[in-house]
């Protein structure tokens, strides 16, 4: 069975942003501790739209609550989540009022990955904003590999012309100099104990 | 105007300079205490953001999503981007299209209400066959036992034995006079 | 945070040039927006919106309906035919989306009605109204449209309590602060206050609120055409009946034109066609635009919206395949193979972006399929056969996975033709 491309978050939000800060598109959250995705997910898109993002439950929210709360304002991002899964007549009723939910700024439908299936089946109009642009929840990238941490540690030793074993006998003893790569070498090694 | 010693005006010695600057690192000291930046992963988000940008808008091709690290231990998170210690260009440097390149390092404690500045280096080295050669924000882990040489928050104008005290600046603070200062001056 | 670096002068940069195309190509931007921004083709569907509008103009009291599919371009029609009737000058469009204004799930008769003398009553207050000359027809209009907005939103009434009910003659005249607890206040609900059980109020008392709002308004402009949208949301038919019925017989009867959008299923599915006709005069039936050799209309399309800058002449034909001419989906197509491009630092779209987004969309429509469903399709795709008295198979149109190109031409969406798991080939 075919998937959806997994994107990380941020390349999520800069995806709106090349849209120019509008637009509809869905992310299926992770199984595991969607809570604190759902976090990362708002962080990423107010560091890349540089504007606030907003959470709105779909359930139990009414046609005038979803409506005000869509308007006011109008121009932010809002991630609309279903939680752990709409009912069908809920998914109907807000296919009916998809004109509602219109607004300049980007809309975001936070979905269970079950929920792809009843958005086709039961929000056509939705869905239909909505086209390809549905995506699995992926791994936002930054952590530095095994293979980055040994290139710097090397660099660090070389440079300095010490191992790290000095450098943390140096930092023991107090004697360790004061600048930045030093501080990140602590850290890189495992020693930020010692900072 | 310069005055002997204790005459309530400014000294000339060598020691008074010295009290001046240990005066300056207190000041530092106290500005970094209560500086407060979001948690550890916003702040990444942040620079990531900004580099996003700013790459959108130049020729020359950098990709922050591949340049842009990170590492978390003991509740310290160090932010890094291209080499620990610049020794030339790299691909690993964000390059912008003046021919200048960019790389640095952050170090942030998590703190209750976000994270708190532990250290800082960033480094801009101009195009070849310019002068100087290179600028360094540094902050430092703490003052120096002489801050009038080596005040802990201090600017290299290009000289590594040179440091000119410098004022506690957020990240984004700090690469917004990379990006939109020196940059454009170059 | 200041916005992207200004490029070198005479240079538009990368970022600036995909923003621009997005902008253009933006298949969520309201109709109005890409009608003003001269962004949409509108000989499209043969100037169908003349047709409606002419229609309406020269036949007070005429019905059209207006039925097409999910992302067909009716919106943009309708609006179409509020333009040109606007420009014509004697005539006053009124174009309502229902749907953006109330909850249409919980709607019951006398609403549209109510809609419509709103926006009726708020273009008189609005300044149209001062050039009712007589003092007489001002007061009644205000009355008309007061009468309008309690029957639109309700009203409250004192009501008294059982005990005190036979001595209403005598207590109605007194204080509120002597009777205090004995009466209670109660609210009558109007017509546009969900979420309400449905109310049995015959819709011919506010048939008399909008006559004097049409009188007022034919001292204006000599005629009224409504332009409701958003009714092709209610996806069952007996929905949209229990709406319209009483409602159209009124506008009908009150001589206002009225263009409206109807879901699909009034159209294809089993009850079908008398209720229609004895309804409208008119039904046109928005169908999803067949690729020709050339993909002419549908390369139009895409070039009025800048694809040139990012799409070359194969690529363009790519995506109006995949898109089955589905207009949403084929605007979607263009402006999510850009993003694909720009994200992987492309500087134009390739033919592995379109692939990529047209995989996305099919697996979007593959969702939810059983394999009946399955079944039904790859039927479809090799016997071009399609039973539309199964409800299943109506189903599957109103979803978009079936493509009504006429009313005997039924197709697979491509993009979701191209995911659909094929059974194992038997072996020998």
């Amino acid at each position: 069975m075919p998937e959806f491309s997994t994107q990380p978050f941020f390349e999520v939000a800069r995806r709106l942003e090349i849209r120019g800060e509008t637009g509809w598109l869905a992310v299926l959250a992770p199984v595991t501790d969607p809570t604190a995705a759902l976090d990362q997910l708002q962080t990423e898109l107010q560091s890349i739209l540089q504007k606030p993002a907003r959470v709105i439950q779909l359930e139990p929210s009414t046609f005038e609550e979803l409506s005000g709360d869509l308007h006011q304002p109008d121009d932010d991002a809002v991630i609309l989540s279903s939680g752990t899964g709409l009912a069908q007549e809920k998914w109907r009723s807000l296919d009916v009022m998809r004109s509602a939910l219109e607004r300049s700024g980007p809309v975001i439908l936070w979905l269970s990955p079950g929920d792809v299936a009843n958005l086709t089946e039961h929000a056509p109009n939705i869905r239909s904003f909505i086209g390809g642009s549905i995506f699995l929840a992926g791994p936002d990238g930054g952590i530095m590999t095994e293979t980055e941490r040994q290139e710097r540690l090397t660099e660090l030793s070389q440079h300095f012309r010490l191992t790290g074993e000095e450098v943390v006998r140096k930092a023991e003893a107090k004697e360790l100099p004061l600048e930045p790569e030093f501080v990140e070498w602590l850290v890189l090694m495992g020693r930020g104990d010692l900072v | 105007m310069a005055g002997p010693d204790g005459t309530g005006r400014f000294g000339v010695t060598v020691e008074r300079a010295r009290q001046r600057a240990v005066a300056l690192d207190s000041n530092t000291d106290r500005q970094l205490a209560e500086h407060r930046l979001d948690a550890p992963g916003k702040v990444f988000s942040e620079i990531r953001a900004f580099l996003l940008r700013r790459a959108g808008g130049m020729a020359t091709r950098n990709d922050p999503y591949q340049l842009l690290k990170f590492r978390q231990e003991h509740g310290l998170e160090v932010i890094v981007l291209g080499p620990p210690v610049d020794k030339g260009p790299t691909p690993q440097h964000f390059h912008f299209d003046s021919g200048a390149r960019l790389s640095f390092g952050l170090t942030l404690r998590e703190v209750e209400r976000g994270s708190q500045v532990v250290s800082f280096r960033y480094h801009y080295a101009f195009p070849d066959g310019r002068s100087p050669h290179f600028l360094r924000f540094d902050l430092n882990d703490g003052p120096h036992t002489d801050p009038l040489a080596e005040p802990r928050c201090h600017l290299h104008p290009g000289i590594d034995d040179v440091r000119i005290p410098f004022s506690v600046h957020n990240p984004i603070e700090i690469l917004d006079r990379i990006f939109f200062v020196l940059e454009r001056a170059t | 945070m200041p916005s992207s670096v200004t490029a070198p002068e005479g240079q538009l940069s990368r970022r600036d040039k995909f923003r621009a195309y997005m902008q253009a190509s933006n298949p969520t931007a309201p109709a109005l927006q890409m009608i003003e921004a001269g962004l949409v083709c509108e000989e499209l569907h043969h100037y169908l919106f003349r047709n409606l509008a002419g229609r309406a103009d020269l036949e007070p009291g005429s019905q059209q309906l207006l039925v097409g599919g999910v992302g067909s371009g009716k919106t943009t029609e309708l609006i179409l035919a509020e333009r040109w009737l606007a420009n014509q000058g004697h005539v006053l469009p009124l174009y309502v989306d229902t749907s953006a204004e109330t909850d249409l799930s919980s709607l019951n008769s006398g609403a549209l009605l109510a809609s419509f003398g709103l926006h009726l009553g708020r273009w008189l207050s609005n300044g149209a109204g001062t050039h009712i000359e007589t003092e007489e027809l001002k007061r009644s209009t205000k009355e008309s449209y007061e009468k309008v907005k309690r029957y639109a939103y309700g009203k409250n009434e004192l009501v008294l309590k059982d005990e005190d009910a036979l001595r209403i003659e005598n207590v109605v005249n007194q204080a509120w602060d002597v009777l205090g607890p004995r009466f209670s206040v109660q609210k009558v609900p109007g017509k546009l206050k969900p979420p309400l059980p449905p109310l049995n109020r015959d819709v011919q008392e506010v048939r008399a609120a909008l006559e004097g709002l049409l009188a007022a308004t034919k001292e204006v402009h000599k005629d009224v055409v409504f332009v409701f949208d958003g009714l092709d949301r209610l996806l069952d038919p007996t929905k949209f009946w229990s709406v319209v019925h009483q409602d159209l017989r009124v506008l009908r009867e009150l001589k206002v034109s009225v263009i409206a959008t109807a879901p699909l299923s009034v159209l294809f599915g089993a009850g079908v066609g008398q209720s229609i006709s004895d309804h409208f005069d008119r039904v046109h039936h928005l169908a999803v635009i067949a690729t020709d050799p050339e993909n002419a209309l549908l390369r139009s399309v895409l070039e009025k919206r800048r694809s040139a800058e990012l799409l070359n002449g194969l690529l363009t034909d790519s995506i109006c395949h995949y898109s089955g001419g589905v207009l949403r989906d084929l605007i979607s197509l263009a402006r999510d193979a850009a993003e694909e491009a720009y994200v992987s630092e492309r500087d134009s779209i390739t033919a592995t972006d379109i692939e990529k987004v047209a995989h996305q969309l099919g697996t979007g429509y593959l969702r939810g399929l059983g394999p009946e469903a399955l079944n039904a399709l790859l039927h479809l795709e090799s016997s071009k056969s399609f039973d539309l008295s199964q409800p299943s198979n109506v189903e599957l149109l109103i979803t978009r996975r079936v493509l009504e190109y006429s009313s005997t031409d039924f197709r697979v969406h491509p993009a979701l033709l191209s995911v659909i798991p094929r059974p194992e080939p038997k072996r020998a």
